[in-house]
């Protein structure tokens, strides 16, 4: 009898693991991992030996840079779509591509009007997989996850011969009620004389219809990605532009709650902490401060300068109860600070600027980050002490110069291949890479 | 090393322009440092106003403005924004408009009274015991001011070395390579000070250069951004101690050969409204005219007008007179 209970009760934790993990699925669904910008993900390879994967190499054509370049490949985002582990990515050849993690092999591309520079956002609306990505061509495109079909384009503004390109962001889904909210900022300008302007608007959708719900013109400059978050119990999006403010919004009707000036221009998007007692937000500034501001109020709880400018969006992981702040600057450092205090807790230098953002993950339990320089090496750090776990030497740049702050680069991802832990990295030699453990992980 | 450097009192705008971070209070406090040296320089009682000015102008602009002062970058970084990014444009030009109504106004007033940089060199030629060795012509001393550059020099390309990103482009660095420059040319005048106007003409030609690597998009450091951005980039840091150091050695020797800010100003300064001229009684020595001016531009009976600073030391000194056009 005894037997049968322990051979019952192992079979009922073997269905309850098994349900664990097929039911969850740490998947990175959009810019640094989810909509609060945390680049924080549960994935843990299982052993440090991370070795290349794949490479997805969707041209064999690549063209000059030009000032203002962006980076051959927008970053990705991984999921399980159905049981499949896909992987969707824009590029820069007008070109949105659905990529099994498993062999990099293709599984559709959907063709766009311009280049793709910013992550797309995956999410289930009435229950189909949808994927959302904002392009260069002033619209915002809403794809079957499965067959790469269209469901709906949103064209911000109509063409005209006098639009410049448009600076799109990274979008956001926002459950409301029973509604499923897309909010994307893209930014549009035009050169025709006594008429020109240049808009920042952030756009709210209905995800499922590409309705629009309403838009609001925050800035003459470009916004970066938006995040959700609450502020009271209600649901406020945070939004920065490159004219250096911080905007909370209420995510129901766009109407602005504050607004907070900073030290200079804005091109990193703030991220989120909510813990029980409050929700800051985490913001890189021109200037090189880290700031931590109030979700409530926007007043700065403190601040960090580094060396040079902040571009990159600020990861936020929490290790043994500890919140932990990283981020990259540009005068070569990867940094961790104490999201409560703002002391450092850690830097490693690397050989040159780190513009993209980190990712966050675990080996073996243990927590790193994954950070890529400009030194031409994607880093894996250890989260509590910054040393080096491993790092990959991605080769040199294909133009011969980028101008400082100006060009987009993309940031590591890290999600599931089916039962393997995987990093992703799109990269400036226009071939997507991935890499994973020797022997798998776990979620 | 000195990643976590921080000088800045002020990091946010005072007066920001329609809700964005460009502060109006450092253009009113630039226009109006600029308008009080015009009047003082006019007055002539001004002169003594000088240090005072540049005291507060070092403060402000080092302490108090957090924002890169690239007058060159930036402006012309700012015309290709045309129609493109409104901020971009304002932003370069609203330092640049002032500075040149200013410039063909009263001259290169902003190099004499306001430049904290043209300020932080000058601060060696009024250490008496710098000065006495800067202009000892003896050929011992000479043999020691050729070291101490070729010191300079070395100890300017260990850092460059040191600290150069792993993967760098050159052109973007230009200001480590326009400090090593400096450190060039003023080892050729210490050889040959007779080849100061010579050396002094090679501005123009770097000024060319400058403008066309811009021009072609490249993001070029200049020695000051360290200083007015609070940037901590190896290649602005190791062209400010170049410009520093040599500054010990050579009067000034960044205003006079290369400073490309300085050559433009000296180029609009043509048309400017004042100009100085030797008194046709002036008795002042070559010895003297070295004491009074230390960009080089007096002479025993002619001034160097491109040169010329217009701090109106020679004119306290009785060896000049203004004349107004
Ligand atoms: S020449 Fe250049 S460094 Fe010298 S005072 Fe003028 S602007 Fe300043
Ligand atoms: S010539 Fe006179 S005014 Fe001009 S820089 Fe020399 S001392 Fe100053």
């Amino acid at each position: 009898m005894a037997c049968c209970v322990k051979k019952l009760t192992n079979v009922l934790v073997f269905c309850l693991i098994f349900l664990a993990t097929n039911a969850y699925c740490d998947d990175w669904t959009g810019f640094q991992h989810d909509s609060t910008h945390s680049g924080s993900s549960t994935v843990s390879f299982a052993d440090e030996f991370i070795t290349h994967l794949w490479t997805f190499s969707p041209t064999g054509r690549t063209w000059n840079y030009k000032s203002g370049s962006s980076v051959w490949s927008s970053s990705a985002c991984i999921v399980d779509v159905k049981g499949k582990s896909i992987i969707y990515a824009g590029f820069y050849n007008n070109n949105f591509y659905a990529v099994d993690a498993k062999d990099g092999s293709l599984i559709w591309r959907f063709i766009a009007g311009n280049r793709f520079n910013h992550a797309p956002v995956f999410a289930e609306i009435n229950s189909r997989p949808m994927v959302f990505a904002a392009c260069s061509d002033r619209t915002i495109y809403a794809l079957d996850a499965l067959s790469g079909e269209k469901i709906w384009g949103y064209e911000t503004l109509p063409w005209s011969y006098m639009l410049s390109e448009a600076i799109v962001s990274s979008p956001i889904i926002i459950r409301l009620d029973n509604l499923s909210l897309l909010a994307c900022a893209v930014w549009n300008s035009s050169q025709m004389p006594f008429n020109s302007f240049q808009k920042g608007q952030l756009y709210v959708l209905n995800a499922a219809s590409g309705e629009k719900l309403y838009s609001v013109v925050l800035s003459a400059t470009p916004l970066n990605s938006p995040c959700l978050g609450n502020i009271n119990g209600e649901p406020a999006i945070f939004i920065s532009s490159n004219d250096g403010s911080v905007f909370a919004l209420n995510a129901k009707d766009g109407k602005v709650i504050w607004q907070v000036i900073l030290d200079s221009g804005l091109f990193s998007s703030p991220s989120i902490l909510s813990d029980k007692q409050n929700s800051r937000i985490f913001i890189g500034s021109r200037f090189g401060n880290l700031y931590c501001l109030d979700a409530v109020t926007g007043k700065t709880i403190w601040t960090k300068k580094t060396g040079h400018a902040i571009d990159s969006t600020p990861a936020i992981g929490n290790i043994d109860g500890n919140a932990y702040v990283y981020i990259g600057s540009y005068d070569r450092n990867i940094y961790c600070f104490d999201a409560a205090t703002g002391e450092k807790v850690w830097n490693y230098k690397t050989g040159d600027y780190v513009v993209s953002s980190c990712a966050l993950a675990r080996i073996s339990g243990r927590a790193v980050v994954f950070a890529h320089s400009l030194d031409n090496k994607l880093y894996c750090l250890d989260g509590l002490n910054g040393s080096v776990v491993w790092n990959f030497d991605l080769g040199k740049l294909i133009w011969a110069y980028n101008t400082r702050g100006d060009t987009i680069w993309s940031s590591p991802a890290v999600g599931m291949a089916g039962d393997k832990p995987i990093l992703v990295f799109p990269c400036y030699d226009s071939k997507l890479y991935a890499f994973s453990a020797a022997i798998g992980g776990s979620n | 090393m000195f990643e976590n450097l921080k000088w800045k009192l002020v990091e946010r705008p005072i007066l920001p322009i329609g809700n964005t971070y460009l502060d109006a209070f450092v253009f009113l406090v630039f226009f109006g440092l600029l308008f009080f040296a015009g009047i003082a320089l006019k007055n002539k009682r001004g002169i003594g106003l000088r240090p005072f000015v540049q005291a507060v102008t070092f403060v402000f602009f080092i302490f108090i403005v957090h924002r890169c002062f690239c007058a060159l970058r930036g402006t012309i970084f700012s015309f290709q924004d045309i129609g493109k990014n409104d901020l971009n444009v304002f932003n370069g030009l609203f330092i640049l408009v002032p500075l040149i109504a200013f410039t063909l106004l009263f001259g290169r007033i902003f190099c004499a009274w306001l430049c904290p940089l043209g300020f932080m060199q000058e601060v060696f030629f009024r250490v008496p015991f710098i000065k006495r060795i800067i202009l000892d012509p003896a050929p011992r001393i000479k043999r020691l001011r050729l070291l101490l550059l070729v010191a300079i020099f070395f100890a300017a390309v260990f850092l460059l070395l040191e600290f150069r990103p792993k993967t760098f482009f050159f052109v973007q660095n230009i200001a480590s390579f326009w400090g090593l420059a400096t450190i060039i040319l003023a080892g050729l005048f210490v050889l040959n000070p007779g080849a100061d106007l010579k050396l002094k003409k090679l501005r123009y030609f770097l000024l060319f250069i400058w403008l066309f690597i811009i021009f072609l998009g490249i993001f070029v450091t200049d020695p000051w951004c360290a200083l007015y951005g609070n940037e901590i980039d190896y290649s602005s840091l190791v062209g400010l101690f170049a410009v520093l150091a040599t500054a010990a050695i050579v009067p000034m020797a960044w205003c006079r050969y290369l400073c490309p800010l300085g050559s433009s100003l000296s180029l609009m300064a043509k048309f400017f409204q004042i100009k100085i001229k030797v008194k046709k009684d002036s008795v002042i020595s070559k010895i003297e005219a070295r004491q009074i001016c230390y960009v080089q531009a007096l002479e025993e009976k002619a001034l160097d007008k491109s040169s010329c600073l217009f701090c109106k030391r020679c004119v306290e000194a009785g060896a000049s007179e203004i004349e107004e056009l």
